[in-house]
């Protein structure tokens, strides 16, 4: 899997367990981070931390017990979300139309059209979350194995053909006939790839988080 | 006029692997951006997506979700609807299908295509990162 959107921060290399170590009140951690960095940081940091509390405070006070944390992280995400998507529809590709006719004319095209729908799958992780969800994606699953695993062993087949032929073809095809099997095998290497692809598809949707 | 991909550093040394007639007139910018789509952020965008506004694109993804694999991709998507689906896969789906086309690159409206989703691919990482709300 690439990079997620919220990595791990090096906790270590931001406050060194040797430092950390020597914490015991609030008032160390504090004196550290203003030496460390400066007074500005220091109060930013106490203010998110207090603004924090008192929104789960809030909510909590509000009738959310339990609920509070979820909604708090569900609600950033979908603000979030709109904002990404307030950005890029309605600014970056405002008017922008070229690209977007070239990649339809690929959806067309037949593994671009199949890794689309497991982008889709992907993408629609909420079918997980019902009954029916699980089984789809492994459906779904099985038909990607097949459909681009017999893709490209078809392209192996009709590369290495074509070689065969051209060898029929007499000693000024012989030349073609070697590319030929070269593009056969590399289309056989290409199959090991595709396989790779898939499986990287299923373990994303395998991956998904269950609804909390 | 499309005539820049944006590649990650694997993906320059596939293109470098492309015959020279086809990288002939290309240029090339690094992709350095990283903030890909969680699972939990591309679930919101699926939850989120508008396709009942193009209904040509809505008959798609609904058969593909109720399990029929091999329904036909309509041929008139307008770029509006290709807009929301791929915001809706993201960067993640975008270098899935980067991927794909990569592997079967033989003519330059390929490349059109792969330079086309590389650039919208670098738009949603460039706003991914733009647009962060950090998690507490």
């Amino acid at each position: 899997m690439v990079d997620q959107t919220m990595p791990s921060p090096n906790v270590g290399s931001l406050i060194p367990p040797e430092k950390a170590r020597l914490f015991t009140r609030q008032a160390d951690l504090d004196s550290f981070i203003e030496k460390q960095y400066n007074p500005k940081v220091l109060k930013a940091l106490q203010t998110s931390v207090k603004s924090q509390h008192t929104m789960l405070g809030a909510l909590k006070e509000a009738g959310l017990n339990g609920q509070a944390e979820g909604l708090e992280r569900i609600y950033r995400i979908h603000t979030q979300e709109l904002k990404r998507k307030e950005t890029l529809l309605g600014k970056v590709w405002s008017g922008v139309t070229a690209p977007f006719r070239f990649i339809g004319r690929q959806f067309k095209e037949h593994p671009v059209r199949t890794t689309l729908i497991a982008a889709l799958l992907i993408g629609g992780a909420y079918l997980y979350f019902s009954g029916t969800g699980a089984a789809l994606l492994g459906n779904a699953r099985n038909w990607l194995v097949k459909r681009m695993g017999g893709e490209m062993v078809a392209d192996a087949g009709a590369a290495a053909k074509t070689g065969a032929e051209k060898v029929a073809e007499g000693a000024t095809g012989a030349l073609e006939a070697a590319k030929g099997a070269v593009t056969g095998a590399e289309a056989a290497k290409n199959v090991q790839d595709y396989s790779g692809i898939v499986e990287e598809i299923g373990n994303a949707a395998r991956d998904l988080p269950m609804p909390e | 006029m499309i005539d820049t991909l944006y590649l990650t550093e694997g993906e320059q040394q596939q293109f470098a692997c492309l015959s020279e007639s086809l990288r002939e007139g290309w240029k090339m910018e690094s992709e350095t951006g990283t903030v890909y789509e969680t699972p939990e952020e591309l679930y919101v965008r699926a939850t989120m997506a508008r396709f009942d506004l193009h209904p040509e694109l809505e008959a798609f993804v609904e058969a593909v979700r109720a399990g029929n694999f091999d329904a036909e991709i309509p041929d008139d998507l307008s770029e509006d609807a290709l807009q929301e689906l791929c915001f809706t896969i993201g960067a993640q789906g975008m270098t899935s299908l980067m991927t794909v086309l990569f592997s079967r690159i033989q003519s330059d409206e390929d490349l059109q295509a792969l330079a086309s989703m590389s650039m919208v691919r670098h738009d949603i990482l460039k706003t991914n990162a733009d647009v962060r709300i950090p998690f507490s």
